[in-house]
């Protein structure tokens, strides 16, 4: 073996590393529900379709302006399972996973758009503290690029005029995902889905999480 | 028709009918008056029994502001009981039925039960609904944060007793709702306060 081969190449692995951030690990978007899941419902509108298109579209626009690389959980109407959506973001090594849901509960009045990040489990959670990659506790860890993701996106929505509020949850969403996670829960409109400045807002705070 | 039957008419089917018809008229002028005395005797006011005297509690809901954005408090009363698990019970019974200000939204599904109540020496306190508790629910992230910390709200506020609670359905422990939140854990009213404000006037 050539000592000096193999260290030259070693040196333009780390200078291209330096010079080519983006490399780092893909963005994962995961639009919620699909196939059998059809998460909310309003006006015959479904939550499942909404956000599988919106999920489309910002991927559209981040590969056409940068080279981040975006995988999608699902690209069409079937069903994922939610262990599968961490395993598959897990396994790629992803920098950032966002998971697209639309704000549905009780009310006639659906709310407003809400980012959420992971709060961690509690009693149980304490108790497996000591545990290495844990399924519950993997993401305690990135519980803070989490956050910085979560403000950074609500600072890119308010200048384009969108409101949104940040909330700290206990998310089964993000068990066991070994990346920083964020769940996006959209105003239930396809009025706002459809909006370029939305689209926007979303790739612009990708792409400045990524530089 | 021919004249024979004609007279069969004439002669015995007719008075046959009229006698019929005097019968039903005599039956109903006999038994007028007994019906009437037997609906003014269930009419009557009943004789007055024992009165026991039930104390009322004062206690307090708490449901979903419009959007879900805020709880806000509801007050109701129900009958004390030297049980907290029995009062616990009938406070949730409440809380299931619903609102009754029309600006405010439920919290659980109207078609859920609760099944049974569990509070251990500890303060624990384990909720056991029925399946229509996840099957009726609308999910959603904030859908499952507003179910949960309205039950945690209206527990803790109401009962000092209750230190944390877990929600089970049919005796079971849940992992999540509707695949949104982390349900296999018990909360405190410490923790509940982090999702979501209480709106005060």
């Amino acid at each position: 073996v050539n000592i000096p081969e193999v260290i030259l190449v070693l040196c333009f692995v780390f200078l291209f590393s330096f010079l080519h951030p983006l490399s780092a690990g893909p963005l994962i978007l995961d639009p919620g529900h699909g196939g059998k899941d059809e998460g909310g419902m309003n006006f015959n509108l479904r939550e499942k379709e909404l956000v599988l298109n919106l999920a489309l579209k910002v991927k559209e626009t981040i590969t056409s302006q940068t080279e981040i690389k975006v995988l999608l959980t699902r690209w069409g109407d079937y069903y994922v399972p939610l262990e599968k959506r961490i395993a598959l973001a897990n396994a790629h090594q992803g920098k950032l996973y966002l998971s697209f849901h639309l704000n549905n509960n009780f009310s006639r009045d659906k709310g407003e758009t809400k980012i959420y990040y992971f709060l961690p489990k509690n009693e149980k959670g304490e108790e497996k503290k000591g545990l290495s990659q844990n399924w519950e506790t993997v993401q305690d860890k990135y519980v803070e690029k989490a956050r910085s993701f979560a403000l950074l996106l609500q600072k890119k929505l308010k200048e384009k005029n969108f409101h949104s509020q940040v909330e700290q949850v206990p998310l089964i969403l993000l068990e066991g995902l070994n990346l920083p996670g964020v769940v996006i829960e959209f105003r239930f409109s396809p009025v706002l889905l459809e909006k370029k400045e939305l689209i926007s807002a979303i790739s612009s705070a990708v792409v400045e999480f990524f530089k | 028709l021919n004249s024979s039957s004609e007279v069969i008419l004439r002669k015995i089917f007719f008075p046959i009918v009229v006698f019929i018809i005097f019968l039903f008229g005599l039956s109903y002028l006999f038994y007028q008056p007994r019906l009437k005395k037997e609906a003014s005797i269930s009419s009557s006011p009943q004789p007055k029994t024992t009165s026991f005297s039930i104390k009322e509690k004062r206690i307090v809901l708490f449901f979903s502001t419009r959007g879900g954005d805020f709880l806000e408090r509801e007050e109701r009363k129900i009958y004390s009981s030297p049980e907290t698990w029995v009062e616990i019970k009938t406070t949730l019974r409440e809380l299931i039925k619903g609102p009754k200000k029309v600006a405010l939204d439920p919290v659980l599904p109207s078609t859920a039960r609760l099944l049974s109540v569990y509070l251990t020496e500890t303060g624990i306190c384990y909720l056991n609904f029925s399946r229509e508790f996840i099957l009726a629910h609308p999910g959603g992230v904030r859908g499952e944060v507003i179910t949960l910390s309205a039950l945690g709200y209206t527990l803790l506020e109401n009962f000092p007793a209750v230190r944390a609670f877990q929600v089970l359905v049919e005796g079971r422990e849940i992992e999540t709702l509707k695949g949104h939140l982390i349900w296999d854990q018990r909360y405190s009213l410490a923790e509940i306060k982090k999702f979501i404000k209480v709106k005060e006037f």
